[in-house]
């Protein structure tokens, strides 16, 4: 989506730190008003780029004569598309080379990050309006909790109950199929109290996806999520250990879902041939991703720690036997290989973690959105 | 013995590296895993109604209750 420049006639950029409209060739500034359209959709021109396969949507009965992507006058027209306008939009509170610096800094403290991803060249920065449904819903619960109180032998069991009711305005769900959830949900939280009537001058500089996931399609989820933070909250309402919730009643109803589009940064990078693609929540600056770890550095940490720890480990066992402290070797040995398990257990889960954050960082799935989202409003 | 004690040795202070090293590789690679939920910026939603401590347990009640049906 473009506007252009009333003085010069150069394609407008949304200036985050200014809340305006700036011609970047003039420097002039223009409110970003409220569109006077009160249409529910509009009709959008999809050019596409024979050079990097873009697509950009201008409003309007403007045509470009080259691709606000790579540069090249070599854009066509494609077709026309009639788009729904969402009910809100949240403006980009973080500029972009805020959101560069961000993950810079993040990035430079990783111990294990190699020194060629820590100084990287940016490929491509990418400011994107994601599709999101809004969820007002009604939750209230009859709830009996289990916890123990007291601890050794004093510990019992105690058991509480507790009545209550919870509106939940604007609980943020993404409409957008084509970006991973996992990625989304690590976006949030968004403040949803700064949203705006949608105005589509906001659009301007920025990508825009479309929603392609209905808002029906997301109750179930909606209401989970709804669910595991009202019983997050009541049991906070309780003083006890182990707080478990044993029974319960609840009654949740979905009031209605509102279309927004909220804003994330996508930067990408290249790391051994392959792209990389962090993102930022446009509003609060908070990064998401993984990146490949430095497997030499890895290997030398666990072989130093590993021989460190084992050694006073052997001190402390060998000491044991020979001061006759251990009753029943069998089990003792039985005990070890307990927590050596449970140690490996949670080692196995950590690395699978960052495993399935980096394979989300480089999926061809996330470049490709970031390459495709210049379809929209 | 002392072999024995070697191979314990081992097992621990290996086992215990890997986790350390998987703990610190996730906080040094990984970013933005679950830091913060709707709530930080929605507090004060729950409306807490009706509000007891130390009551029975729900077992116990519907056991009562089965045997108020009965009668």
């Amino acid at each position: 989506m473009i506007l252009y420049c009333a003085n010069c006639g150069k394609a407008l950029v949304y200036n985050p730190a200014k809340n305006k409209m700036e011609c970047p060739s003039c420097g002039s500034l223009f409110d970003a008003k409220r569109s006077p359209e009160p249409e529910d959709t509009m009709e959008c021109n999809i050019y596409t780029c024979t050079a990097c396969g873009a697509e950009l949507a201008i409003n309007g009965v403007e045509s470009s004569t080259f691709c606000a992507y790579c540069g090249q006058p070599t854009i066509i027209f494609s077709r026309v598309s009639s788009e729904i306008k969402p009910k809100y939009i949240l403006p980009f509170s973080v500029t972009k080379d805020q959101a560069v610096i961000a993950i810079r800094q993040k990035l430079k403290k990783g111990f294990f990050i190699s020194n060629e991803i820590k100084n990287f060249d940016v490929e491509r920065v990418r400011g994107i309006y994601i599709p999101y449904w809004l969820f007002d819903i009604h939750y209230e619960d009859k709830v009996y909790l289990s916890g123990t109180k007291g601890s050794g032998d004093n510990e019992h069991d105690v058991f509480f109950y507790r009545e209550a009711d919870c509106n939940f305005k604007q609980l943020t769900l993404d409409a957008s199929g084509k970006l991973a959830d996992e990625s989304s949900q690590r976006l949030e939280p968004y403040d949803t109290h700064a949203l705006q009537p949608f105005d589509i001058s906001y659009l301007s500089g920025f990508y825009a996806d479309r929603y392609d996931v209905p808002a029906e399609q997301l109750h179930t989820l909606a209401i989970s999520r709804a669910e595991n933070l009202f019983n997050a909250a009541i049991k906070d309402t309780v003083h006890a250990n182990n707080v478990t919730i044993v029974q319960n009643a609840p009654e949740r109803q979905i009031l209605k879902a509102d279309y927004a589009m909220l804003p994330a940064w996508f930067l990408t990078f290249r790391y051994q041939q392959k792209p990389y693609t962090i993102l930022v929540n446009g509003q609060t600056g908070k990064v998401v991703g993984g990146v490949p770890y430095n497997k030499s550095k890895v290997a030398v940490c666990f072989i130093l720690t590993g021989l460190a720890v084992s050694f006073f480990a052997f001190l402390i066992i060998y000491g044991l036997f020979l001061m006759d402290m251990i009753d029943s070797p069998g089990k003792f040995v039985f005990d070890v290989l307990i927590v050596t398990g449970i140690f490996v257990g949670i080692g196995i889960a950590k690395f699978h973690k960052v495993k399935k954050s980096v394979e989300l960082t480089e999926s061809k799935t996330t470049d490709s959105y970031v390459k495709d989202r210049q379809e929209g409003i | 013995m002392g072999f024995g004690a070697f191979i314990l040795g081992n097992l621990l202070g290996f086992g215990f590296a890997f986790m350390l090293v998987g703990i610190l590789v996730k906080r040094s690679n990984d970013h933005g895993d679950s830091k913060g939920t709707f709530l930080d910026f929605n507090s004060q939603l729950l409306h807490v109604t009706v509000k007891r401590d130390d009551v029975c347990d729900p077992k116990d009640l519907d056991y009562i209750a089965s045997l108020n049906n009965r009668k």
